[in-house]
């Protein structure tokens, strides 16, 4: 457990890897849009050909965005035991309602061809979402997307929807994961020294066991609350003002090929949608 | 290029306090879901009980729903992020829910506290603790339904599930809610002296 | 001073890397070599991030060795879970800032934690921190306090009294002192020197200032960029060295007596203090008188 202890290494959003790339110059505000709408999309697909037309296109798009199809195979084969366990338990715990042509019928359990494609477009859907993903997060830098996503909605700002308020939220919390990490490491090992041991108590024995937490949560949620304390003071010493505007130091400048993406991009999902809509 | 609103800033919803009561609990949320702290070693169907939403309840309790309701979502947004379960690589799923546990943990920390609202820190322990409770139970319950609706598993299964994992995280919950809130506000929890 | 010929910790050729296989692989410790003996009083000094509070997590099993061996008490620190609590038992670890560790909400649970989890009775874990506590200078009274309500410095002095309950034979200490007021510092330092007198105890202390080397240690190693640089006597290594080059506060103390030797004068570290200072000074200037406006050596 050590070394997977290591916080301060821990990466919160996924790896971005710096290439030259049309993925990579892309508009961050196009690119937030066109993941959203994706996602939206792909949310909604129930059946495989969809699916597959999906990952060619999301494939294609590694590929011009020169992120190295290895990076995608090694963040999906830890995922893969539990997916191929979730498909097993699917076949006996998913009886698809109104199907008619059920092979195999034992008490609940009913599995027929409408319960199989279920499962197999619940798994590719899974894999098409994992690409989606590492497509933005390897292309697209932390800072950028949090300025994209407040850009993006900053409109609702006028609306008196507390948009910029929620960015910096989002900030700030980003900014403390490692701080927390490599202080609950810290705690850790304290409490190690001290004797301290996590779930020893007979299993049963729930309150014990959730209090054996208590010497290394306690600790780092109170630290958690007198960091605060402190930011508090010290961003109203500098006069912050929640909801005001912050300086933009960040401007992304939107060019042609920006469009040219973006309406591809809506065009494509937009066939999807439809293609899907009608299946 | 620097441009600055002139405008007066409009009151907002958030007082700085507020801001960042969410950003560093969220980032408790964010940091015990990527690593093995977010789990108490208590039996449930999935091996362990998840503490995950207890940051979200706790923010709803000491600053309000709203703030509640962020740390849910960027709970969630996390969970969506990195979940290597298929059904919570759904947003739908993963994201949506979260919102309201927060939320619901504060109105059943408000309803309880103004039930009780005589008794001094006896009454404010119990209204906690029932945040805990209800803020774990939204979890289970609307996770649960949402994998339920968008097919991922029969309604039985998720019933069984909710019941298996639901009940020993909301104990979970409760212990832990209570412990933190309590500290923050320096309320004594009992006992009123040491055991030595 | 009791101190004898018994090794009780031991490192041989030990590295220790951070996050190793990452991109963020750090060499914090290169190539130790060290051997203390019980009863000794060992201080450890050196510049931030040079290794300090790596070399101290090594000593008690906390950290193990990426190469090398640590050995304590005569046991491999990568030894199974039994040896691993019977290191707990024996090696007390204050870590930097140990306020942050406390999670019990009366000062005396948290000082009987440690007692309590090596099996002791509460009979027994009570007499423990009620020595513990009066070693830090804390009333047994106090016990009943709420830990909220302590300020940090006493924090402090609770979660060391916490170790310090365990009765561990080697002590560590990282930076006990680091934001403390000087007054709590010294009174501080004084007690737990008293403790160790008194039962025994090694002591290995992390420390920023030269000046509670002088006062606590007989011996002090010091770190640099991960390696161990100088190691032997306070006195000479303060003394010989041209400048001290630890980026460490050098103590008033270091720099009379380094003036006075340049100037030719011996004076022994237990003189480092004003009287010392004074006397010495009039001493050599007895023998010596004003010549072309130089002071030299009578005849
Ligand atoms: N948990 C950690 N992960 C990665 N690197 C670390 C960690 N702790 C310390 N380091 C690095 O190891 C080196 C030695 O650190 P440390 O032993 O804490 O030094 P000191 O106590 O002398 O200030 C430093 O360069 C520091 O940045
Ligand atoms: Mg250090």
């Amino acid at each position: 457990m050590e070394n997977s202890l290591n916080w301060s290494s821990q990466v919160v959003i996924g790896k971005y890897i710096p290439a030259e790339s049309f993925v990579h110059r892309m508009d961050p505000r196009a690119k937030l849009s066109l993941f959203i709408l994706f996602l939206a999309i792909v949310s909604f697909t129930r059946t495989i050909l969809p699916e597959v037309v999906w990952l060619v296109a999301l494939f294609s798009l590694l590929y011009i965005g020169k992120i190295p199809i290895r990076y995608f195979f090694s963040g999906l084969r830890p995922a893969l035991p539990l997916l191929f366990l979730f498909m097993l338990l699917q076949l006996f715990f998913l009886p698809v309602p109104g199907a008619s042509r059920d092979w195999l019928v034992w008490g609940w359990v009913k599995i027929g061809p409408e319960t199989i494609v279920l499962i197999i477009s619940g798994a590719l859907r899974f894999i098409v979402i994992f690409l989606l993903i590492q497509l933005l997060t390897a292309s697209t830098s932390l800072t950028d997307l949090a300025h994209a996503f407040e850009q993006l909605l900053s409109p609702l700002a006028k609306l008196r929807l507390p948009v910029h308020e929620v960015a910096i939220i989002m900030v700030i919390a980003v900014r403390f994961v490692p701080t927390f990490a490599a202080e609950a490491d810290k705690i850790r090992r304290a409490q190690a020294a001290r004797g301290a041991d996590i779930g020893t108590a007979r299993a049963w024995q729930v309150i014990k066991r959730t209090k054996s937490v208590f010497p290394i949560l306690l600790p780092l949620f109170i630290l958690a609350i007198n960091r605060a304390e402190d930011l508090v003071m010290a961003m109203e010493a500098r006069g912050f003002v929640p909801g005001e505007r912050r300086t933009r130091y960040i401007t992304f400048a939107w060019r042609k090929r920006d469009t040219l993406g973006a309406v591809i991009g809506a065009i494509f999902a937009a066939l999807m949608g439809i293609w899907q809509f009608y299946q | 290029m620097e441009h600055r609103d002139e405008m007066e800033a409009p009151k907002s919803v958030f007082t700085t306090r507020k801001i960042v009561v969410a950003g560093v609990l969220s980032a408790i949320a964010v940091f015990l879901g990527l690593t093995g702290w977010g789990f108490v070693p208590v039996p449930t169907a999935a091996g362990n009980a998840t503490i995950l939403q207890i940051p979200a309840i706790i923010g709803g309790v000491v600053e309000g729903p709203l703030v509640g309701a962020v740390i849910g979502l960027i709970f969630g947004v996390s969970s969506f992020l990195h979940a290597t379960v298929p059904f919570f690589k759904d947003p739908l799923v993963a994201i949506l829910p979260r919102i309201f546990i927060g939320v619901f943990g504060y109105y059943a920390y408000v309803m309880v506290k103004r039930l009780f609202s005589k008794s001094k820190t006896g009454g404010l322990l119990l209204a906690i603790g029932v945040a805990g409770f209800i803020g774990s139970a939204t979890n289970t319950i609307l996770v649960l339904a949402m994998i339920y609706l968008r097919g991922y598993l029969s309604l039985q299964a998720c019933a069984s599930i909710a019941l298996i994992n639901g009940v020993p995280e909301a104990v979970v919950s409760i212990i832990i809610t209570v412990a933190v809130v309590s500290a923050w506000w320096r309320l004594d929890r009992g006992r009123k002296g040491s055991r030595i | 001073m009791r101190q004898n010929n018994e090794v009780i910790l031991t490192m041989e050729r030990v590295s220790f890397r951070y996050s190793p296989g990452t991109p963020f692989e750090r060499l914090a410790l290169i190539d130790i070599a060290l051997r203390v003996m019980r009863g000794e009083r060992v201080a450890v000094v050196g510049q931030t991030g040079s290794g300090k509070s790596t070399l101290a997590g090594l000593c008690n099993g906390i950290l193990k060795p990426s190469d090398g061996n640590v050995t304590v008490f005569g046991m491999d620190t990568r030894g199974d879970a039994k040896i691993q609590k019977q290191l707990r038992a024996k090696v007390g670890h204050v870590m930097q800032n140990p306020e942050d560790q406390l999670f019990e909400q009366y000062v005396g649970d948290d000082v009987a934690f440690g007692p309590l989890k090596l099996g002791l009775t509460l009979d027994e874990a009570r007499e423990r921190a009620r020595s513990a506590m009066a070693a830090v200078g804390l009333d047994f009274t106090e016990k009943d306090t709420p830990i909220y309500t302590l300020s940090r410095g006493r924090k402090r002095l609770v979660a060391i009294a916490g170790i310090l309950a365990m009765e561990p034979e080697l002590l560590i200490l990282d930076e006990p002192t680091s934001g403390l007021d000087p007054l709590t510092a010294k009174s501080l330092l004084d007690s737990l020197s008293a403790m160790c007198e008194e039962k025994g105890t090694t002591l290995l202390l992390i420390t920023h200032q030269l000046s509670e080397v002088l006062q606590l240690a007989n011996r002090v190693i010091v770190m640099d960029h991960g390696k161990i640089s100088r190691d032997g006597d306070p006195e000479a290594i303060f003394l010989a060295a041209e400048e001290l080059p630890f980026g460490l506060d050098v103590p008033d103390e270091v720099i009379m007596a380094k003036r006075l030797q340049a100037a030719g004068v011996r004076i022994e570290r237990k003189d480092w203090n004003a009287e010392g200072f004074a006397a010495t000074m009039a001493n050599s200037l007895l023998n010596r008188e004003v010549k072309d406006g130089k002071l030299t050596k009578l005849e």
